[in-house]
C-alpha cells in the first residue's frame, strides 16, 4: 500500500502509565455521558455475585466441618438450607439487575457508540468528510479494530476487573480466620509455605504475561504493514467480498460470465488466498505464539489450584486447621492469587482496550474547520436573494490541482442559468461551493453583498434545493424521503411528486407515502428505476421550496420522454426562484437565457445561446455541435 | 431444500480436513481433554480430602500432586489445541468465502438475480459475516460441543448409576425438568431473534446510511441529520423496549432454573449427608459425589443448548452449501459451426420471459440479418437490457427459441454461446486487477500484450495511458489500492469498450455507454463504435437518439414488443412512438445556421463511413 499521510499507529510500543490511564479515564467517562447508571448497577450486579460465591464457600466449608465432627442431622440440615437460600437469593438479585439494566444497557451504550461515530460523518463539516485528515483517522480506528470486538472489549474488561477486585476482597474475608492461624503460628514451615506459593505463583504471572504480550504485539501487527504482494493478493479477494457481500451487487458477475473470466477470478480469489496463507510467514508465526499463550493459560491456570490444593494440604496434614477447611482454604487462596494474577493482565487488556478506541474518542471530537457566523439570513418572500462568486479559487483537500480557478460571476434574480462544460471542468464544484458544503481557498462568495461565512450556516443552506448528479435517497417511506423529515406535510408531498412526473406511480403504491423505497429495511418495499429515483430526488427538491435550485444532470438516466416532461414542466416547478442546471444534454440549455461555460475549473464563455454559438472558437460551439450534428437533418 | 445437519458436518469438516489437515489433531486434542477435564475437577476435592485424612504428609501430598500433574497435563493440551486451531478455522472461513465468491461466476447468471437461488445467496452470504459467529465457526464449533457433552452425560450416568442406579434415575428425571425449562428458553429466544431481526435490520441500516459519505451532500443540504436522529432515537428506544421484555422472560427462566437448583441440591445434600453420617460412604466420597451431581446437570443442559443451536446454524449451513453446490453451467456439448459463422444471423422465435411475476416478453419474435446494426430504443423499463441479457444466454427464455445463424443457444454449451458476445454493459465494472488482465479477462500470463495495446489504441486510449505511464501489470481502481489507475467516465467507457474489441466477439453489444458522458466525449464513443461495429452483428442501446443515425435498423420497443422499426428516415415518415421522441430531442438543435447543418453532415457521413 502507498504512503499514508501519516504512518498508521503503533499499538505494540509501550506507553506511560500516566498516559494509559489517561486513555482509560477517558474512555469510561465517554461511557458514562451515554449511560449514567450503568456502572453503577453492574457493580451491584458484581459483588452480588462475589458474595454468594464467597458464601457457598463458607457455608459448604461448614458443612464439611460438621461431617467430620458428626454433628446431629438437623443441625447439619439448617447449615444446609442457609447454603441453598443465601446464595440464590443473590443470584437472584443478579439476575434481575443483570437482564433488567445490565444487559439491555450495556447494548445501547454499544449501539450509541458506534452510531455517534458513524453520525459523526453526518454532523461534521462536509469539507471534513473526504479530506485525507478524517480518511487517515478512520483508517487508524478500522486498524485499530483489526482483532478487537470494539467497545464491548471494554464491558468485558471492566466486568473482570472489578469482579477480580470483589472475589479478592470476599476470598480474603474467607481465608483470613486460616491465614491468621498461620501467621501466629511462629512454625517456620508455614512461613516457607507461604513464600513458596507466593514466588511460584509470580514467576507463573511473568511468564503467561510475556507470552500473552508476545501474541498481542504479533497480532496487533498483522493489521500494519506487511508485504506489498500479500496485501494485494489478500485485497483482490476481499474486493470481491465486499462488494458482492457487503452491498448486494452482482452487476460485475455478467462480465466475468461473457469475458470468460473464471479463471481470472480463481487466480485472484480462491488461488490466491490458499496461496497467501503460504506466504504469509506470521500465520504460522501467530498460531505458534498463540499455541504457547494457550499452553501457558491452561498449565497457570492449573498450577494455580494445583498449589492452591498443595499448599491447604500440607498445612491441614500438619496440624493448621481441621480437614474440613482445605477446601476453603485452597479454593480461597486460589481466587487470591488469582485475582491478583489476573489484575496485571487485566489492567493491561483495559489499557489496550482504550488505546484502540483513542482514535475513535478523537474522530468523535473533531470540531468544525469551517468558521460560523451568526448572522441571521433575512427571509424575503419576494426570493429576492442575489449570489456572487468574486474571484474565487478552490482546490480540494489533498489535491494539488485548482477545481475551480479565479471565478467571478453574479447570478440573476429569477433567472434560469445553464453551466455546460465538459467531465471535469468544475461544474459540480462551483454549486458545492455555492452551497458552502467548501470554503474556496481564495475569493469569495457573496449573498446580497454579504460574505456568506458571516451567516448562520444552518439557515443559509435553506435557501438551497439541490439536486446532485449522485443524489441518494433512503429505504424508507417515500413521504419521509420527500420531506426529508418523519413529519410530512402529505398535501404538498404529494403535489410535489406529481410535479416531477410520478402521479400514475404513486397511485400504483400500495401504501401511498407510507410505501418504503427498496427492500433494505422493509419486505413490501419498492424497488424504483434509476428514473424514478431521479423523480423523486427532484421532487425532494420541490419540497424544499427554496429560493435557490440546482439541478445537477437531473436527466441523465432518464428516457427522452420523462427528459421532456421534467424540462417543459420545470419552468413552472420553480416560478419565481433562481435556477441553476447542470447538463450533458445540451438541449436543456435552450431554456435558459444565461448560459455558463466552464473549462478546466475557468468561466471561459457567458452569455445566451445565440450570442455563444456565433463563437466559431469558443468552447460552447464545439460542444453543440458535437450533440446537434446528429439531430440536424440532412 | 435443506441438508440434515449430520450431513452438514461432515460437509463442513471434510472440507476443513482436506484444506488444512493439522486442524483434525488439534480437534482431537480438544474434544479429548475436554472430556476427561471435568473428572478431575470432581475428583480433586476428594483426592485432597482423602489424601488429609490419611495424615502422612509426604504420601498424602505425592497424591495431591499426582493428581494436579494430570489436571496439569490435560489443561496445556487443551488449551494448546483451541488455541492453535483457532487460526485454523479463522483461514478456513476466507477460503470458503473466496470460494463461494467464485462458485457464482460458474453457475446460471440468473441464480445471482432473481428468483430462489438470489434469496438463497443472498443469505449464505448473510451468514459468512459477523466475525466469529460466522455459520463456518458456528458448525465446527457446536458438534465439538455436542460430543463433549454426550460422551460426558454418558460417562457420569454410567459412573455413578454403577454406584447407584436410583439416584441416577432421579436426576434423569430432574435433567427432564431442566430439559423443559431450556427448551422454553429457546423457544423464547427463537422468537425474540426473529423479532430483533426486524430491527438489527433497521439499526445496521441506519448505520450504513450515517456512515456512507455519499449521502453527506443530501444530508447537509436537506437537513437530513435531524430526521435520522430522530429516527434513530426511535429505532434504538423500541430496541432497548424489546429487549427489557424479552430479558424478563430470562428472569423468569433464570428463577426456574434456580429453584431446580436448589432442589437438586437439596435432594443431593440431604441424601449424601445421610449416607455420610450412616458411614455408607466417606467425606471424600461425599465430595466427588456432590460434584458428579452437579457436573452432571451441566451436561444435560449443554446438549440442549448446543442441539438447538445447531439446529439453527444448520439452515444457515444449507444456504452456504447449496451456493457451493449450486450446478455448473453446461460446459461439454456439442458445437455447431455454423454458430460461429461471420457475421452473425439472430432470430428471436416466440420468445416469453418473466421477470419474477412480472412478464416482460410475451411471444416475442425478431429478426437480425446477417452484419445488421440495429439502435434498440425505448422508454426506461421497456426491456432493452433484458433482451440482451436473453441473447446472450446470461437469462432462458421461458418458451421460444433464440436462434443464431439456425442454431437454438438453448441446446449450446454457456462457454460456446458467451464467446460470441463482446457487450459493454451500462455498469460494466473496473476490476481492482492488473491492466492487460481486465481487458483479456484472463490472467496475466495468458494476456496478449501487444493485443491490450492495439485494443488501447482502437478505443482510443493508448497516448493516454502511454503518456502516464500505464503498463499492462498496473493495478486499476484506487478503491483497492492508493497507487491504482482511476479512470473519469469518459475513459472507463473507452477501456471497456477496449475489452470488448480485446475480446474480438462475433455480436457486438453496447447497453447505454454514454448517459454519463460530456458531449465530445459521448461523440468520440460513437465513432469508435463505428469504427469497431465493422462487418459485425451489432446492437446499440442508448436513451440518445443520436445514436440511431449509424444504424442500419431502429427497433423501438414498448411493452414488450417491437412497436416500430425501420430505419431513422421511414420511422420519422412513420410519425409514431419515435418520431414523437425524436422531434421531442432534437427540438432544440435544429434551429441553426446553415454552417452547423454543414458540419454535422460532414461528420455524419465519415460516421456513416462504407457502411
Amino acid at each position: 500500500m502507498a504512503e499514508k499521510h501519516s504512518g498508521p499507529e503503533d499499538l505494540t510500543s509501550k506507553l506511560p502509565f500516566r498516559e494509559n490511564i489517561k486513555n482509560i479515564r477517558d474512555l469510561l467517562l465517554h461511557v458514562y455521558k451515554i449511560d449514567k447508571t450503568y456502572y453503577l448497577l453492574d457493580c451491584i450486579r458484581l459483588l452480588l455475585d462475589a458474595v454468594g460465591g464467597a458464601l457457598a464457600v463458607v457455608l459448604s466449608a461448614d458443612i464439611l466441618e460438621m461431617l467430620y465432627e458428626a454433628r446431629p442431622m438437623e443441625e447439619i440440615m439448617k447449615a444446609v438450607i442457609l447454603l441453598l437460600v443465601l446464595p440464590t437469593l443473590a443470584a437472584v438479585l443478579s439476575s434481575v439487575l443483570w437482564h433488567e439494566f445490565v444487559e439491555p444497557g450495556k447494548m445501547n451504550i454499544a449501539r450509541v457508540y458506534d452510531g455517534n461515530l458513524a453520525a459523526k460523518f453526518q454532523s461534521m463539516d462536509y469539507s471534513l468528510v473526504n479530506s485525507p485528515y478524517v480518511k487517515d483517522m478512520q483508517d487508524r480506528i478500522d486498524k485499530a479494530h483489526g482483532w478487537g470486538a470494539g467497545i464491548y472489549d471494554l464491558f468485558w474488561k471492566f466486568d473482570s476487573i472489578v469482579s477480580g477486585i470483589l472475589n479478592l476482597c470476599c476470598s480474603l474475608v474467607v481465608a483470613y480466620p486460616i491465614l491468621k492461624i498461620i501467621i501466629i503460628s511462629r512454625n517456620l514451615w508455614m512461613y516457607l509455605g507461604l513464600a513458596a506459593l507466593g514466588i511460584l505463583l509470580w514467576l507463573l504471572t511473568a511468564a503467561r504475561t510475556k507470552a500473552n504480550a508476545a501474541y498481542q504485539e504479533r497480532l496487533l501487527r498483522t493489521t500494519s504493514p506487511y508485504p506489498e504482494e500479500v496485501f494485494r493478493k489478500y485485497y483482490c479477494f476481499s474486493w470481491y467480498w465486499v462488494r458482492r457481500c457487503m452491498s448486494g451487487e452482482y452487476h460485475f458477475i455478467k462480465d466475468i460470465h461473457l469475458y470468460d473470466g473464471y479463471n481470472l477470478m480463481k487466480k485472484y480469489t480462491s488461488d490466491h488466498v490458499r496461496e497467501a496463507e503460504k506466504v504469509m510467514p506470521w500465520a504460522t508465526v501467530l498460531e505458534k505464539l498463540s499455541g504457547r499463550v494457550g499452553a501457558l493459560e491452561g498449565s497457570t491456570g492449573s498450577l494455580l489450584s494445583l498449589t492452591g490444593y498443595l499448599v491447604s494440604g500440607a498445612y491441614a496434614l500438619m496440624g493448621a486447621f481441621p480437614v474440613g477447611s482445605v477446601i476453603k482454604f485452597a479454593e480461597s487462596v486460589t481466587k487470591i492469587v488469582g485475582g491478583l494474577q489476573n489484575m496485571g493482565q487485566q489492567y493491561r487488556e483495559l489499557a489496550l482496550t482504550a488505546r484502540r478506541e483513542r482514535s475513535t474518542l478523537e474522530m468523535l471530537s473533531i470540531s468544525d474547520e469551517m468558521y460560523k457566523g451568526k448572522l441571521p439570513v433575512e427571509k424575503r418572500f419576494d426570493n429576492q436573494y442575489e449570489i456572487e462568486f468574486r474571484n474565487v479559487s478552490f482546490r480540494y483537500p489533498g489535491t494539488e490541482t485548482y477545481a475551480l480557478k479565479n471565478l467571478s460571476m453574479k447570478l440573476r434574480i429569477g433567472e434560469r442559468m445553464a453551466i455546460v462544460g465538459m467531465n471535469g471542468s468544475g461544474k459540480t464544484t462551483m454549486i458545492k461551493l455555492m452551497c458552502r458544503l467548501y470554503d474556496p481557498q481564495e475569493g469569495e462568495i457573496l449573498l446580497n453583498g454579504v460574505d456568506i461565512r458571516k451567516f448562520r450556516q444552518e439557515e443559509y443552506i435553506r435557501l438551497f434545493s439541490v439536486v446532485f448528479q449522485d443524489f441518494r435517497l433512503l429505504s424508507l417511506p417515500l413521504g419521509d424521503n420527500v420531506a426529508s423529515s418523519m413529519e410530512v406535510d402529505r398535501e404538498r408531498a404529494v403535489k410535489c411528486l406529481e410535479q416531477a412526473g410520478l402521479k400514475e406511480r404513486l397511485a400504483e403504491l400500495p401504501n401511498g407515502l407510507n410505501t418504503c423505497l427498496y427492500q433494505d429495511i422493509a419486505d413490501d418495499g419498492v424497488e424504483i428505476s434509476g428514473g424514478e429515483a431521479q423523480k423523486i430526488a427532484i421532487a425532494r427538491a420541490l419540497y424544499k421550496d427554496a429560493p435557490f435550485v440546482l439541478l445537477d444532470e437531473p436527466t441523465a438516466s432518464l428516457d427522452p420522454l420523462s427528459e421532456y416532461e421534467i424540462y417543459s414542466g420545470f419552468d413552472a416547478m420553480v416560478k419565481d426562484k433562481t435556477a441553476i442546471y447542470i447538463s450533458h444534454r445540451l438541449s436543456s440549455c435552450r431554456f435558459c437565457n444565461d448560459i455558463a461555460v466552464f473549462h478546466e475549473g475557468r468561466l471561459v464563455q457567458r452569455g445566451s445561446h445565440e450570442e455563444l454559438l456565433r463563437d466559431e472558437q469558443g468552447e460552447y460551439y464545439e460542444l453543440w455541435h458535437a450533440q446537434a450534428q446528429y439531430y440536424t437533418n440532412e | 431444500m435443506k441438508y440434515s445437519i449430520l450431513s452438514n458436518i461432515l460437509y463442513f469438516y471434510r472440507y476443513l480436513y482436506r484444506e488444512i489437515p493439522k486442524t483434525a489433531v488439534y480437534h482431537g486434542i480438544e474434544v479429548l481433554g475436554r472430556i476427561i477435564l471435568p473428572f478431575f475437577g470432581i475428583l480433586m476435592p476428594g483426592i485432597v480430602v482423602s489424601a488429609v485424612e490419611g495424615g502422612d504428609l509426604f504420601r498424602g501430598l505425592g497424591l495431591i500432586g499426582l493428581a494436579g500433574l494430570g489436571v496439569l497435563l490435560c489443561n496445556v493440551l487443551l488449551n494448546w489445541g483451541t488455541y492453535r486451531v483457532y487460526f485454523g478455522e479463522n483461514w478456513f472461513r476466507t477460503i470458503l468465502q473466496s470460494d463461494a465468491v467464485l462458485r457464482e461466476t460458474k453457475c446460471l447468471y440468473r441464480y445471482v438475480e432473481y428468483g430462489d437461488e438470489q434469496k438463497i445467496i443472498k443469505r449464505a452470504y448473510h451468514s459468512m459475516e459477523g466475525g466469529d459467529w460466522a455459520v463456518s465457526y458456528r458448525m465446527l464449533a457446536y458438534p465439538k460441543d455436542l460430543i463433549v457433552n454426550v460422551a460426558c452425560f454418558f460417562l457420569y450416568s454410567t459412573v455413578l448409576g454403577i454406584l447407584k442406579p436410583w439416584l441416577v434415575t432421579v436426576l434423569l428425571l430432574l435433567s427432564f425438568v431442566n430439559y423443559g425449562i431450556l427448551r422454553l428458553r429457546n423457544f423464547w429466544q427463537l422468537a425474540a431473534r426473529e423479532q430483533f431481526a426486524q430491527s438489527d435490520r433497521e439499526i445496521n441500516y441506519l448505520k450504513q446510511t450515517f456512515r456512507n459519505t455519499e449521502m453527506a451532500k443530501d444530508v447537509r443540504i436537506f437537513a437530513m441529520y435531524d430526521w435520522l436522529m430522530t429516527l434513530r432515537k426511535k429505532i434504538f428506544g423500541e430496541r432497548v423496549k424489546m429487549e427489557r421484555r424479552h430479558n424478563r422472560k430470562m428472569i423468569a427462566v433464570d428463577c426456574m432454573q434456580f429453584l431446580l437448583n436448589v432442589l437438586r441440591n437439596g435432594f443431593a445434600y440431604g441424601y449424601l449427608i445421610y449416607s455420610c453420617l450412616r458411614g455408607e460412604i466417606s467425606v471424600a466420597g461425599f465430595l466427588v459425589y456432590f460434584g458428579a451431581i452437579n457436573g452432571f446437570s451441566g451436561f444435560v443442559t449443554g446438549i440442549v443448548n448446543t442441539y438447538s443451536n445447531l439446529k439453527l446454524a444448520n439452515a444457515d449451513a444449507s444456504c452456504f452449501r447449496r451456493l457451493l453446490e449450486l450446478p455448473d453451467i453446461q460446459q461439454e456439448g456439442q458445437v455447431p459451426e455454423a454458430l460461429y459463422r461471420q457475421p452473425a444471423e439472430i432470430v428471436f422465435q416466440d420468445v416469453s420471459f418473466s421477470y419474477g411475476k412480472q412478464k416482460v416478453y410475451d411471444h416475442f419474435n425478431l429478426k437480425i440479418r446477417p452484419g445488421e446494426k440495429i439502435a434498440l430504443l425505448g422508454v426506461n423499463g421497456a426491456g432493452k437490457t433484458t433482451l440482451v441479457k436473453l441473447l446472450c444466454g446470461l437469462y432462458e427464455p421461458d418458451g421460444g427459441k433464440i436462434l443464431i445463424n439456425g442454431v437454438d443457444i438453448s441446446t449450446v454449451p454457456k462457454k460456446a454461446l458467451y464467446r460470441l458476445f463482446s457487450v459493454v454493459f451500462q455498469e460494466a465494472t473496473v476490476f481492482p486487477y492488473p491492466m492487460g488482465s481486465n481487458l483479456s479477462m484472463k490472467v496475466p500470463e495468458e494476456t496478449d500484450e501487444a493485443k491490450v495495446w492495439d485494443s488501447l489504441r482502437k478505443a482510443g486510449l493508448e497516448k493516454l495511458f502511454r503518456e502516464k505511464g500505464i503498463r499492462s501489470d498496473s493495478y486499476m481502481t484506487k478503491v483497492a489500492f492508493q497507487d491504482g489507475v482511476e479512470l473519469s467516465g469518459g475513459q472507463q467507457q473507452r477501456f471497456l469498450l477496449a475489452r470488448a474489441i480485446y475480446k474480438d466477439g462475433n455480436i457486438l453489444i453496447l447497453d447505454e455507454p454514454t448517459a454519463a458522458l460530456d458531449p465530445i466525449a459521448e461523440s468520440e464513443i460513437y465513432q469508435e463504435y463505428v469504427n469497431i461495429s465493422r462487418g459485425r452483428t451489432s446492437l446499440f442501446i442508448s436513451h440518445r437518439l443520436a445514436s440511431t443515425r449509424f444504424s442500419d435498423r431502429i427497433l423501438f420497443l414498448e411493452n414488450g414488443r417491437v412497436a416500430e422499426e425501420g430505419t431513422h428516415e421511414e420511422l420519422m415518415e412513420l410519425g409514431g412512438s419515435y418520431a414523437h421522441m425524436f422531434e421531442i430531442q432534437s427540438r432544440y438543435y435544429v434551429s441553426q445556421n446553415a454552417q452547423s447543418t454543414n458540419c454535422s453532415k460532414s461528420n455524419f457521413d465519415f460516421a456513416r463511413g462504407d457502411v
